[in-house]
């Protein structure tokens, strides 16, 4: 058998280059990584909407009143221009508004890209999700993520979950370090043809929706590929008003059932970081549960966890009861409202965002 | 040069194989898909 290899040297090489490669985010430190808004650039439309993600951190000013922030879920369940419209005419001044999601669920990258926005901008209230994701992990940290400037946030998690982020950081050392040579030049926010959320969703501009991505689309039944059905048209005619929505409040009678399943500890550590970063920047933090298909029998609005123990400052929990919600609808009506068994469509987006909006606009105005 | 740098420099190796190999069994499938990780999908 051949020698792996032909002399002591080529070994001592090979040892010197995987040593650099695994050590690379920590011999680069802080000083050799470019920019965050760099980091960001690199990431174009087919991976997220990400460049309005970083047009919204890193290139727009002005405080944000309401931040619809998180993955998917989110991006396509709140009409962000009608939550606008809402606000503005409640406050009697341009209120601003916007959704800045991704795909990929994850505590982790909620954290990391709030934390980046509220270094950038004031937001007043952030609305989000249980970004649950029991089966898998959003990439998204290979480009957020960076040991250089994020070593502090390992601390306290598992090693398992410190190991993750650090290989996150390895893979995403070549970017940043050829960022520093060459600048990525972020994708244009609109642009011809039209970017992957427009066509692969067929969603309006997500720039005109403010962040938020409207599918025109019917419902995918395959499970292995994207193969959704022609788009119908549909708005709910249910008993169903805003005076439905519900506010968790633990002196007052309500329909939330807690499960209390032990969060896994990444997903811990990472809310816990949110609602230090919200503490720190004066932010309410608001959870809005949002249904997914198969909860539609559910009279309750069932919560894993007891997420006032987690989120303790400026924190509420919104929702419907699901049944109420999807109340009188037949399958295929439901099915109508939803690309897949999680995601709203136009009809959902457009029929869940009235009914929750007077509750996020009631938290903003006169909640302390 | 001495047997002694040779073997030391591959249980270097070794060692440096198995903490890559350890980070890379450790991460989800989406960190090593290429496509999702540096061109979007």
């Amino acid at each position: 058998m051949r020698p792996a290899f032909s002399s002591t040297k080529q070994a001592a090489v090979f040892a010197l280059l995987l040593l650099v490669l695994l050590l690379s985010p920590a011999l680069a430190g802080r000083k050799l990584l470019p920019p965050r808004e760099r980091a960001y650039a690199s990431q174009g439309w087919g991976s997220g909407p990400y460049p309005w993600i970083r047009n919204q951190i890193f290139e727009e000013t002005n405080p944000i009143d309401i931040a619809f922030m998180g993955s998917s879920h989110i991006l396509q369940a709140v009409d962000t221009p009608y939550v606008q419209a809402q606000l503005s005419a409640k406050l009697g001044r341009p209120a601003v508004v916007r959704t800045i999601a991704w795909g990929g669920s994850g505590y982790d990258a909620l954290y990391g890209m709030a934390r980046d926005l509220m270094a950038h901008r004031t937001v007043r209230m952030l609305v989000f999700y249980d970004e649950n994701n029991p089966g898998n992990r959003s990439s998204s940290s290979i480009f957020w993520f960076r040991l250089g400037e994020d070593a502090g946030l390992l601390t306290g998690l598992p090693f398992r979950d410190q190991s993750l982020y650090y290989f996150a950081s390895v893979i995403g050392m070549p970017r940043n370090l050829l960022a520093l040579l060459r600048p990525n030049v972020p994708a244009p926010l609109v642009s011809n043809p039209p970017n992957y959320w427009e066509q692969h969703y067929c969603s309006a501009s997500v720039v005109k929706l403010l962040g938020c991505t409207c599918s025109e689309l019917g419902f995918n039944y395959d499970t292995l590929s994207d193969n959704f059905t022609a788009y119908t048209p549909f708005s709910p005619q249910t008993g169903v008003t805003a005076a439905d929505t519900e506010i968790y409040s633990s002196a007052a009678k309500n329909d939330f059932e807690f499960v209390n399943e032990p969060l896994p500890a990444w997903q811990a550590h990472f809310a816990a970081k949110l609602e230090e970063l919200a503490q720190n920047n004066g932010c309410k933090l608001v959870m809005l549960h949002l249904p997914v298909l198969a909860d539609a029998p559910v009279k309750g609005i069932h919560e894993r966890a007891f997420w006032p123990d987690i989120f303790k400052g400026d924190f509420w929990l919104v929702g419907i009861p699901p049944a109420k919600l999807f109340a009188g609808l037949t399958d295929q009506q439901l099915h109508w409202l939803f690309t897949n068994s999680a995601h709203f469509n136009k009809n959902g987006m457009q029929y869940f965002t009235p009914l929750i909006t007077p509750a996020l606009l009631e938290i903003y105005e006169t909640r302390h | 040069m001495r047997p002694g740098i040779d073997r030391f420099i591959y249980a270097v190796i070794v060692v440096l194989s198995l903490a890559a190999l350890w980070l890379v069994l450790n991460a989800p499938a989406n960190f090593l898909n290429a496509r999702v990780v540096y061109q979007g999908f």
